[in-house]
């Protein structure tokens, strides 16, 4: 291996170890970002490795003396744009300009967001021991519904309302909580 | 049949959307409503953060600090301790 090669080899190696470690501190807003968008969570997560592709392919752009995140939130939106364009469903949702105006529209909430959103753990603790069970299953080992349908005895329309109730009451204690500490209206 | 905020239909349009189970007709009156209901489209917006957080925050079901790791396909992967 010639050393000018060996060189070369050398540098890419570092570039994607800088590159990795901006990616995974940002991973996890560049996926809410997105799940504003499309909030399914497998599709979200699609959306997000094809958007580290196309940051990878374009690293030697990035500005280091820049932040990471909102400049791989902007490649998210265009992954987002091309995404929607071959599933029909999704483009029906955010069609005449609903996906630029959530995506900006959620910036300016984001400091009220990080503030109520620091009671969710809190909130969860809360939750009975069936539902926090059921939110773990569903968000955290990520169980199939159906999974834990069958293991709770409901069906699987339940098992979707049942969740949908365990957000509106952890919304509704964060919202309590963040209004006891004076953050929110 | 078109959506009015709040109602029924939201509360349920939304966790829809959020479990990928919406139809077309459900996802099209959302258009409409988000696009001309500012309130709706905050209301909106902060119940997909609530679900995005559950999602993406392993350490809310944790105690114990954890890995995180990402990696380009056929590449080794890349992880970083991430603090409680």
């Amino acid at each position: 291996m010639s050393e000018n090669l060996q060189r070369l080899l050398g540098d890419q190696g570092s570039a994607q170890e800088r590159f990795l470690s901006l990616f995974v501190r940002s991973e996890r807003e560049i996926f809410r970002y997105v799940s504003c968008l499309v909030p399914n969570t497998a599709d979200a997560e699609d959306i997000v490795q094809q958007t580290a592709l196309a940051l990878w392919e374009k690293f030697d752009a990035y500005d280091p003396a820049q932040p990471f995140t909102p400049w791989a939130c902007r490649f998210a939106l265009n992954k987002t744009r091309q995404w929607m364009e071959r599933r029909k469903r999704w483009q029906t949702l955010l069609e005449n300009g609903l996906a630029e105006e959530l995506a900006r529209r959620r910036e300016e909430l984001q400091p009220e967001l990080e503030e109520r959103l620091q009671h969710l753990e809190g909130c969860l603790d809360k939750l009975p021991e069936a539902h926090r069970e059921l939110v773990e299953g569903y968000y955290h080992r990520r169980d199939d519904v159906e999974r834990l349908a069958r293991g709770a005895g409901r069906s699987v329309v339940a098992t979707y309302k049942l969740l949908q109730r365990i957000r509106q009451t952890l919304q509704l204690c964060i919202e309590d909580a963040a209004r006891r500490e004076g953050g929110a209206p | 049949m078109n959506f009015q905020f709040p109602s029924v239909e939201f509360d349920a349009a939304v966790a829809a959307v959020c479990h990928g189970v919406a139809t077309e007709e459900v996802m099209r009156n959302l258009n409409v409503l988000l696009r001309k209901n500012a309130a709706a489209r905050d209301e909106y917006i902060r119940r997909v953060e609530v679900h995005a957080r559950l999602a993406s925050e392993p350490d809310l079901f944790n105690s114990t600090c954890f890995d995180v790791c990402a990696a380009l396909p056929g590449q080794a992967r890349h992880c970083e301790w991430v603090a409680c």
